[in-house]
């Protein structure tokens, strides 16, 4: 058992740091040297590398902030209205949490590009009801398009997050706050606000890391208003094959992720440090008066017509098909696009191997999360509390890009299995995650009494702590393969010859404008991440249930 | 000529129960509502505190109708069961929340802060955070903040439920002796017959929910 143990853990560990430090050594090498002319080319060379790298980093920083900023507008009324109302719709409102961990980024730039794109249902609408002759919606190609596919997807990570801390806030202090003669708003500003400052920015400071590291949106979008370090870092890996330039900007986005997460980090310590009153929680109100009651209509509507009616339009879309007359580009409801897409030539492949890595990866992960939990589980020194801590934040500092282009110098010739150890290196601390929060609820005197029952750790661990906490393991292991099935980034980096998955072909469906079956093929993945999403979450919830 | 404080049939009423309660207060005087828990006293207590909406019935304080009016400018202070003391706020700007609520600057609030925590024994607890307080000082620190902003009326929540027996009898005698010094009008809200009868001129005893 503890080879089984050390193995997983090592494998997963090495899959991770391995190609991390491989990523920046190019950066780290000395320029050749040779010559006066090539030096000064050399020189040039790397001037114009660094303009760029410059110029990337300040698009991605600038995007990533506005994405933050744009998440956090939508989301904290959204929090206000689900932490202190009910109203048809609130658990609903709620569940959106898990649209960005489960639907994958390329299905997104789908939706958008379905959506808010030149011929997308939006310029239709708008085109159709104010006879406008030319398309008035016109951003999705620039620094605004990233901005607003990257605020909407993200926002159900600060409505989450705000809302638990809202719900956490002590009623009475509201009251003697309204007793004390404080107006509502400053009741707001100088009672709830504070209280919730550590809930906003630490989600704002994820929802920047995602953004900051986000890659297939930007790919799509970017090319007109800028380009990010994760695509710049992904044309040099794979396209100019400069690599020294590919590991000054892996180097540089690592920097300033640290630094972001070292900010999450506190933030988010000082939102569970802040106090919780005596626990009261206020009982939510049903909606009261035609103003709140229109200014929720009208913020639920706006929800539903730009988060939802984007992911909506997949469905629709994959049910449209081209009228078959050659002087028309009318679409008509048919099954078309699905019949070819699941009888395309490289449908089972592509889904064989979609099934095979991610489950690859959610077993090595899930093992290794397991193992190294347990490893940690009676260990409370500062050291196990640090690496505990520090786990789950790896993949916030490393990106896919940066750890597929380590893996690429690491073997140049990538294969399934360098696909799988990646899969499961950037997804491994969501398993630990489930089962560390699992193992969390154990009661001590439980350990304790399995202690006194028998004098082998691993009777603790197998016949006590394993089987109380599977509902957590197999929660990890729901989530690995979700996030695993739906990844677009790691494959298309590595471009392993002969490969395609479910990602990759709905990728390259969507770049050849086949959209129809890229819907199909994308309502598909959603199925299959959604559905284990959906597993992990009963048995998470089970848990807590049980617990 | 009614009395200084009338509650008159004040009702709230639930599906499966309702609460009422009818009695007056003369200025200066105490009363202490007792009942076992679940009685529907709280709900008394916050329908004249603001906090809760009656069904029916009212409220009058020194001859004026507050039923409707807003928590806060009627006039009523209350400490809470648990104080309800804002934990990232020091000792003197919680105090000094309600005179800046109505107007004061921080500066002025202080000052205030400063002259309440004299009264109560509290110098040099000004810059700290509540959190740093024993239960005896949080109490403290909670009936200053409600006086501090010279409310007519003051209600106390089961004041002494959070604190251990030895310190309860101490401060149930320290309520008891700021009340007749200080001279404010007050309401406690007990479930114990013992500290009803100590801490009040009278005792209105509440039964068990009334049906709706």
């Amino acid at each position: 058992m503890a080879l089984i143990g050390g193995l997983s853990i090592t494998v997963v560990a090495l899959a991770f740091l391995d190609p991390a430090v491989a990523a920046v050594i190019p950066a780290l090498a000395r320029a050749p040297a040779e010559g006066g002319a090539l030096q000064a080319q050399v020189g040039v060379a790397e001037g114009l590398t660094r303009g760029r790298i410059l110029a990337a980093l300040r698009f991605t920083v600038t995007e990533a902030f506005l994405s933050a900023v744009v998440a956090i507008l939508i989301g904290v009324p959204a929090a206000a209205l689900a932490a202190r109302r009910d109203f048809p719709g609130r658990r609903f409102l709620l569940s959106l949490s898990g649209v960005p961990l489960c639907v994958p980024p390329v299905i997104i730039a789908l939706a958008f590009v379905l959506f808010y794109g030149r011929q997308g249902y939006l310029n239709a609408f708008l085109m159709r009801a104010f006879g406008l002759a030319d398309p008035p919606v016109t951003f999705l190609y620039s620094l605004a398009g990233v901005v607003i596919a990257h605020g909407f997807y993200n926002f159900p990570v600060v409505l989450r997050t705000v809302t638990t801390a809202w719900e956490r806030l002590d009623g009475s202090e509201l009251e003697a706050a309204a007793l004390l003669g404080a107006s509502p708003a400053r009741a707001f500003r100088t009672i709830t606000l504070p209280r919730l400052w550590g809930a906003i920015l630490s989600s704002a400071a994820l929802v920047f890391l995602y953004c900051f590291f986000s890659f297939v949106i930007v790919l799509l979008f970017g090319g007109v208003g800028g380009t990010t370090l994760e695509v710049e870092l992904y044309r040099a890996a794979r396209a100019s094959l400069d690599f020294r330039s590919a590991g000054m900007i892996a180097l540089v986005e690592t920097a300033v992720a640290s630094a972001v997460v070292a900010a999450y980090s506190w933030a988010s310590r000082a939102a569970a440090r802040a106090p919780g009153g005596s626990g009261v929680a206020r009982p939510r109100n049903p909606l009261s008066g035609a103003l709140e009651r229109s200014l929720a209509a009208a913020y639920l509507a706006f929800i539903a017509i730009f988060f939802l009616g984007p992911l909506a339009s997949i469905i629709v879309r994959s049910l449209l098909a081209p009228v078959s007359s050659p002087f028309s580009s009318a679409l008509s409801l048919s099954p078309a696009a699905w019949v070819t897409f699941l009888s395309r030539r490289n449908f089972l492949p592509a889904l064989g191997n979609t099934v095979a890595v991610a489950l690859a990866a959610s077993v090595l992960a899930t093992v290794a999360a397991l193992f190294f939990a347990l490893a940690l589980d009676r260990a409370r020194g500062p050291l196990a509390r640090g690496a505990a801590n520090a786990a789950p934040l790896s993949p916030l500092v490393v990106s896919s890009v940066m750890l597929a282009f380590g893996w690429s110098l690491v073997m140049p010739r990538g294969s399934r299995a360098t696909l799988v150890l990646a899969e499961a290196a950037i997804a491994w601390p969501f398993a630990w995650t489930q089962v560390r929060a699992a193992l969390d609820r154990v009661p001590a005197s439980v350990r304790e009494a399995s202690a006194l029952l028998s004098p082998s750790r691993l009777d603790l661990h197998f016949r006590v702590l394993v089987p109380l906490v599977w509902k957590g393991i197999l929660s990890g292991a729901g989530f690995v393969f979700a996030i695993s099935a739906g990844d677009a980034t790691l494959p298309l980096v590595l471009s392993i010859r002969g490969f395609e998955n479910l990602p990759l072909l709905l990728f390259r469906l969507a770049g050849s404008y086949r959209f129809s079956e890229a819907c199909a093929c994308a309502v598909f993945i959603a199925a299959l991440t959604g559905f284990a999403f959906f597993l992990q979450d009963a048995a998470v919830s089970g848990e807590r249930g049980a617990a | 000529m009614s009395a200084y404080l009338d509650v008159r049939d004040l009702r709230k009423r639930w599906p499966a129960r309702s609460v009422a309660a009818s009695f007056s207060l003369e200025k200066g005087s105490s009363l202490a509502l007792l009942g076992p828990s679940g009685c529907g006293k709280s709900t008394v207590l916050r329908m004249i505190a603001g906090l809760v909406t009656p069904d029916s019935g009212s409220v009058s304080l020194d001859g004026e109708d507050i039923t409707r009016a807003r928590a806060g400018l009627r006039g009523v202070g209350m400490v809470f069961q648990d104080y309800a003391l804002f934990p990232h706020l020091s000792v003197e700007d919680n105090i000094g929340y309600g005179p800046v609520s109505f107007g004061a600057t921080r500066r002025e609030g202080r000052a205030i802060a400063a002259k309440w925590l004299e009264r109560f024994g509290l110098e040099g607890f000004a810059k700290r955070k509540v959190d740093s307080l024993s239960g005896g000082e949080r109490q403290r620190v909670a009936l200053a903040r409600t006086l501090a902003v010279r409310p007519r009326l003051v209600l106390f929540d089961e004041p002494l439920s959070a604190l251990d027996t030895e310190l309860r009898e101490r401060l149930r005698g320290e309520l008891r002796e700021r009340q007749k010094s200080l001279g404010y009008t007050a309401i406690y809200v007990t479930h114990d017959e013992a500290e009803a009868a100590f801490l009040a001129d009278a005792v209105l005893r509440m039964d068990g929910p009334v049906a709706p």
